[in-house]
């Protein structure tokens, strides 16, 4: 049976899609066990590649394992590279490629069952943001069943900016979550370490419920 | 809500939201109301009457010199 995808993607790059992809697969192999999660990463940058290979140099656990999840490469073909890992895995989380413009993208989100869209409370991400819903919105058409999604990341509460966001998203096509994660230390100290928010103990505890928070909305639990 | 809010709302699509001009700045585009050829009563010839005309009754405030 094909595993359940949630894809992170974005227009834009610089918007924390990597990093909210590895501590949501996190939190889902926190949930469901280890072995029933993968992640693909289907960027080119490679960044979730390059960081499981730094983290297995120190944690436990065979190549390309993190100690908690299994980080696949997308390769030349993410899409066929989708299919396996779907069949390898009860839940498949996607670090999608920084455009949607890109034909890869459209496949990927083709077979995804919901999507994540990052924005961070800045003019320029709003903007990208925008087109990246609008976008996603005309491939609701060709998968129905996508649900989507628009995160606001990064958030400063004392930023009037960052207060304004709601508002503002409430007029795209795509509805906001009411979870939000705010710019945190740890989610930066955690890649450092080769380990999620979840393994960070005290200093990660605030951003792991942040994150807890963000799958109890997007899988309905 | 804020000016912050406003602003930020209407940068995601400048050309439809983008805030209307000062009226005061702008000319009158109003069109003159039209008024059926029927409804303007056809003046009175005392009303078209000469300017000089003797038979012309004076205005009844008018002061002539003696």
């Amino acid at each position: 049976m094909a595993g359940h995808v949630l894809a992170v993607a974005s227009l834009k790059g610089g918007c924390g899609k990597s990093t909210l992809a590895w501590n949501l697969a996190a939190g889902l192999a926190r949930r469901e066990g280890a072995e029933r999660v993968g992640l693909l990463d289907a960027d080119p940058q490679g960044a979730l590649t390059h960081w499981a290979a730094w983290a297995a140099m120190g944690a436990e656990g065979t190549e390309g394992q993190t100690g908690t999840v299994a980080v696949h490469a997308a390769g030349a073909d993410p899409d066929a590279a989708l299919v396996r890992v779907m069949r390898r895995h009860a839940r498949v989380v996607v670090d999608c490629p920084p455009s949607l413009d890109m034909a890869v993208t459209r496949r990927l989100l083709a077979r995804a069952h919901a999507v994540l869209i990052p924005v961070l409370p800045s003019p320029l991400d709003l903007w990208a943001c925008a087109r990246t819903a609008q976008a996603v919105a005309e491939l609701r058409r060709d998968n129905p069943g996508l649900k989507a999604w628009l995160l606001v990341n990064q958030v400063e509460p004392g930023s009037a900016l960052s207060r304004a966001m709601s508002r503002a998203l409430a007029e795209l096509e795509v509805p906001a979550l009411a979870s939000v994660v705010r710019r945190r230390a740890a989610f930066r100290s955690a890649i450092l370490e080769g380990v999620s928010v979840y393994q960070l103990g005290a200093r990660g505890r605030e951003a792991a419920r942040e994150i807890d928070q963000v799958l109890r909305e997007v899988m309905g639990t | 809500m804020s000016k912050l809010e406003d602003k930020l709302t209407a940068s995601i699509k400048p050309g439809k939201t983008a805030p209307a001009p000062d009226r005061r700045s702008r000319p009158a585009t109003r069109k003159p109301a039209k008024i059926p050829a029927d409804a303007v009563p056809a003046p009175s010839p005392a009303a078209m009457s000469e300017p000089n005309d003797p038979a012309r009754a004076l205005h009844p405030r008018r002061v002539w010199p003696d």
